[in-house]
């Protein structure tokens, strides 16, 4: 997705100057300003949900991300019963018990068992987990009844509830998007600072100090920007080993794509400063004396919020698409860990896809997570500009 | 204005030369040997440094990109002419000159940008004048709801669905690539028709994510110009209301979508890159990915190059076509 | 006596915004006759644009309003015409110039296009005739070389010669009313005189009218016939120039008067009108004026009726409940000496 504002920073950079001694009724100000914007609220609503999945994926997945079950690769959704078959009355929700067995050409199958019921029920305590990282717990939001036990030698017995279907290891699919959640909301906030370090850096000195220093770096902003995007993307991602482990692979992504994402922050934040830098009261305070390290900190600083919130939450997206890609071509996280570009992965075998149409899923969640920043990005920008054209 | 155009056009042959040794430089500090792929235990050494030595790898890496720009050649240290006389260098994957297995895909690649850029602006720019004039109604609304999803809905996300429904269900249209298993049997229409059909969802998928963002900006930048004095002016003039729209605001509207131009153009090449690799089309973008895995050294510098020519010509394109439209620009 | 060229008559005027509705213009009524130039004047906010505006129906309609009154060209009431019709009003008969001439003119059409464009679509010539008939025009507002400037985009001149260019523009069909909405407050001082003795040149020679908006009166004092004051969207006050600048009746007008510094009075502080112009959201109850009124205070009628315009001395118009009991303030010679002969 191109910005063009980030082409046209140098002559758009209107950044609703406020004076630093209002900027304490800024962020209240703003808050009342975007609540009327209903779809930059709904992006709002939609982030908390997103977050809260992200935060609480331990809780709220019924089964671990790497809990495989080779006897259940690909089942569907499993089917969740309301109403009790004979007396069609509505009941407590539940599910059959799955039935692996061996038939007589000596092939492993599975059938349902309509003689158990396995009950839906909430805080039910399942596989241990670090809650929020700190607390030693066994629940989780929901999960079923256990399934009758194994007898030796007998079939065995799953009870399941795949909200999404499991993919080719047995592994549920909903557990997997809850956990996949940690990286794609977390990648764009971790990159985007980075980015912003370095881009306000940049741009900050280039538009402050001007002639040579500016020079130099806007030619170095311009390469990077002119080199073609993705393929940069994968050449670097090719720097380090292809098979490196996930932590390792999740920082050298967030990298990567900081790199590639500065110099745009960079241009914009320049374009600020330069038509900041240029006011008034700028030319007073270095009248009365100021040195520059104050002069930007107290006076073009705070000025630049409001630009700077928009075009970093907008850029966001940028990070997540491009962990998304980098994982969907096997370059990004890796196995076991899940993450929704690698869980797309194996969409992309049409004839799986077509027989398993659940791994699909992910990709919903991706769009989601975009649209939700780009709304509030969208509701920011109008709260921020009330004079521009909206809809 | 012709000292500034070749001024940037020289700035474009710098860049497109230091976008070349980036990339040689960033291939040579990846880890592997190049074409380790192919290494298999049963083969000779001397085989293998017969290889070396026909790819060049044996040389100093300044010497191995100096003999790609065809440096090497002119001063007779080499017998290959290098990129200076349009020979790409030899692909360690295919084995075969680098230009032959380009060129189809840049073909391909080229195809189904252009139609993608004719239809996006074709349709994105009608479209994003109506919601402006038609501004708060209901085909505004609905425009921008569809543009939000445009521009939020990944491209491969897209891509897949439509494969799902299109090709697996419904079994419209097939499942990727360029062509089908029998096109070389085809005789010319049925050929022609074949290549549609596989051009229809990596068309779709693109124009429309490139749509939703360009009917935005477009809408905006209408809007912004029927905010202004002059708008005011020429309807005080007298002037019917479709020619104050169509004549005088749309011509201001219309330039920085001209520049867009070149940017949307420049940024097709690569957008359309990781679609080119889920949907399984042959195109410049799955060679590039191939080509790192494969760590084919003269094909990775080659794609590049051509991926940063299609991108500095865009964006020369696009300066030079503003100072063409606005009369106000002016360039010392 | 004639028939007015231009009348409104209870002109009402209101914009739906995010606070509600407000009216900036309320049964606003004025008139104007031909070779008269009528000066509107008030501070910024009191509706003086928007009633320029609605003479031309240029109120943008999903906001805007027209909810009553009539605006009657030679009779004809323009409220009521098609729009087909109410075009070839504009630009033809009545045409219209504005205050900021860096961004009146369209910057991607030469000065050519834009003048021939009006021209064509208003008279009955062809291409060669529009092109003589612009250059013609841009001689008659005193532009050198007007052939090479036919040319010319806007960005390549000055502000003072695109306001002329403007007036060319307006000027190059013949109306019979110009409406100018403060056409020198972007310029500089110079050009300003220079502008406007070019509009009094220029109505002499074609016996027009013009509605002249301004806040300026030192501008009033020079080019208007009558003047009309206006407030919170009414006319408060209306008189010829001479018995406004020499007798104001009207309290609003008198601080006016008294907020302007006079050459050699040394003062130690200038006097104001205490308060600031009525949000048109939150209009005072009664008349408009009574919160910042220096003449009465705390007047009952004042504070919940809103006064009628009454003919107060020999066409002199004040809306005030009180007016005959003031005495007007007296006038100072510098002012004099800008009054026209």
């Amino acid at each position: 997705m191109s910005d063009p504002q980030a082409a046209f920073a140098e002559t758009s950079a209107d950044a609703g100057a406020i004076d630093p001694q209002r900027a304490a009724a800024f962020w209240p100000g703003l808050w009342r300003a975007f609540r009327k914007s209903r779809m930059g609220l709904f992006g709002l609503g939609l982030l908390i949900v997103l977050y809260f999945i992200t935060i609480f994926a331990d809780c709220l997945a019924p089964y671990g991300y790497d809990d495989e079950t080779r006897d259940l690769q690909w089942a569907p959704p499993s089917p969740l019963h309301c109403s009790d078959p004979q007396s069609g009355r509505w009941c407590r929700p539940f599910v059959y018990p799955t039935r692996s067995y061996i038939d007589e050409n000596f092939n492993v199958k599975q059938g349902q068992d309509t003689t158990h019921r396995c009950y839906l029920r909430f805080f039910v305590q399942g596989d241990e987990h670090l809650f929020l990282g700190f607390f030693k717990t066994r629940l989780h939001l929901f999960g079923v009844d256990p399934p009758p036990a194994t007898v030796p030698g007998g079939d065995t017995y799953f009870a399941r509830l795949y909200l999404m279907g499991s993919d080719i290891s047995g592994r549920d699919v909903f557990s997997r998007i809850c956990y996949g959640s940690r990286i794609s909301m977390s990648i764009g906030i971790v990159g985007e600072t980075i980015s912003l370090i370095i881009g306000a850096l940049i741009g900050g000195l280039s538009g402050y100090y001007l002639g040579t220093v500016d020079n130099i770096l806007q030619r170095i902003c311009e390469i990077i920007m002119l080199l073609p995007g993705f393929y940069l993307l994968l050449m670097l991602r090719f720097l380090f080993p292809a098979d490196l482990s996930s932590v390792y692979v999740y920082f050298c992504i967030t990298i990567i794509l900081a790199f590639i994402g500065w110099p745009g922050l960079a241009r914009i934040i320049r374009g600020m400063v330069l038509s900041i830098r240029g006011l008034d009261y700028i030319q007073a305070a270095r009248a009365v004396g100021q040195n520059n390290f104050r002069i930007i900190v107290r006076h073009i600083l705070p000025n630049t919020y409001g630009f700077l919130i928009v075009s970093v939450t907008m850029g966001i997206p940028g990070y997540i698409l491009g962990e998304s890609a980098l994982s969907i071509l096997g370059l990004g996280i890796a196995e076991p860990i899940p993450s929704w570009g690698n869980m797309l992965q194996q969409a992309m075998d049409i004839t799986e896809l077509d027989q398993h149409p659940w791994v699909l899923w992910p990709g919903l969640f991706i769009f989601l997570a975009v649209i939700s920043f780009n709304l509030m990005g969208d509701g920011l920008r109008d709260a921020l500009d009330p004079k521009r054209t909206k809809t | 204005m012709r000292s500034y155009i070749i001024r940037r056009c020289l700035f474009a042959v710098v860049l497109v030369f230091v976008a070349t040794i980036i990339s040689f430089t960033i291939l040579k500090m990846s880890p592997g040997k190049a074409g380790a792929e192919d290494i298999n235990p049963r083969l000779s050494k001397k085989y293998i440094e017969e290889q070396e030595r026909i790819f060049g790898l044996n040389r100093s890496p300044v010497s191995q990109y100096l003999s790609w720009l065809g440096v090497m050649h002119l001063i007779g240290k080499d017998d290959r002419g290098g990129l200076i006389q349009g020979d790409l260098g030899l692909s360690l994957k295919y084995k075969q000159p680098v230009a032959k297995v380009i060129g189809p895909r840049l073909v391909a690649t080229l195809m189904l940008n252009i139609v993608t850029l004719v239809f996006t602006w074709s349709v994105a720019i009608p479209l994003g004048i109506w919601a402006a004039v038609k501004q708060y109604k209901l085909p505004d609304k609905l425009l921008s709801l569809f543009s939000f999803t445009g521009m939020s809905l990944p491209g491969f996300f897209l891509a897949l669905i439509m494969l799902w429904i299109f090709a697996s269900h419904l079994q419209w249209l097939p499942s990727g690539g360029l062509v089908s298993l029998d096109h070389d049997k085809m005789r010319l229409v049925p050929a022609m028709q074949d290549y549609l059909r596989h051009l229809i969802v990596p068309v779709v998928v693109l124009t429309f994510g490139a749509l939703a963002s360009l009917q935005r900006y477009a809408r905006g930048n209408m809007l912004e110009v029927l905010r202004e004095q002059y708008v005011i002016t020429a309807r005080a003039k007298g002037l019917s209301e479709t020619c104050v729209i169509y004549k005088h605001a749309l011509r201001n509207a219309i330039n920085p979508l001209v520049t867009m131009l070149g940017f949307e153009f420049a940024g097709l090449f690569g957008g359309a890159a990781l679609l080119e690799n889920v949907i399984n089309y042959p195109g410049m973008g799955q060679l590039i990915l191939e080509a790192l895995r494969a760590k084919d050294q003269s094909m990775v510098m080659s794609t590049f190059l051509i991926g940063s020519i299609m991108l500095v010509i865009g964006n020369l394109l696009a300066e030079i076509l503003l100072a063409a439209v606005d009369p106000r620009v002016s360039y010392v | 006596m004639p028939d007015p060229l231009l009348s409104i008559e209870n002109l009402t005027i209101a914009f739906d915004t995010e606070r509600g509705p407000i009216e900036p213009v309320r049964q606003l009524s004025l008139a104007i006759y031909p070779r008269q130039t009528v000066a509107l004047v008030g501070e910024s906010g009191c509706g003086k644009s928007v009633t320029a505006m609605a003479v031309l129906r240029l109120i943008p309609q999903p906001p805007g309003k027209y909810l009553g009154g009539q605006i009657k060209l030679n009779g004809r009431d323009l409220l009521a015409l098609p729009e087909p019709e109410m075009r070839k009003v504009r630009g033809k008969d009545i045409a219209m110039i504005f205050q900021e001439p860096m961004t009146s003119l369209n910057p991607v059409f030469t000065i050519g296009d834009q003048i021939t464009e009006a021209v064509l679509l208003h008279q009955n010539v062809n291409r060669r005739q529009a092109d003589q008939i612009a250059e013609q025009s841009l001689k008659d507002v005193g532009i050198a070389d007007p052939g090479q400037r036919l040319r010319e985009y806007p960005h390549q001149m000055s502000g003072g010669m695109r306001q002329r260019v403007m007036i060319a523009m307006a000027l190059s069909c013949q109306p019979k009313l110009l409406i100018a909405d403060e056409p020198t407050t972007a310029l500089d001082v110079t050009i300003q005189a220079q502008i406007l003795e070019l509009l009094r040149k220029l109505q002499r020679e074609r016996g027009m009218s013009i509605l002249l908006i301004t806040h300026d009166l030192g501008v009033v004092a020079g080019n208007a016939d009558m003047v009309a004051v206006m407030y919170a969207g009414k006319i408060v006050e209306f008189a010829s120039v001479y018995d406004l600048f020499d007798r104001p009746q009207h309290p609003y007008t008198k601080g006016l008067f008294r907020a302007v510094p006079k050459l050699g009075a040394t003062v130690a502080r200038l006097q104001t009108i205490p308060g600031t112009v009525p949000n048109p959201a939150n209009l005072p109850s009664g008349c408009k004026f009574h919160p910042r009124c220096a003449e009465m205070n705390g007047d009952a009628l004042c504070k919940n009726t809103e006064p009628e315009l009454r003919e107060v001395a020999k066409k002199q118009w004040g809306r005030c409940h009180h007016i005959e009991k003031f005495t007007a303030s007296p006038i100072t010679e510098p002012m004099l000496d800008k009054i026209r002969e």
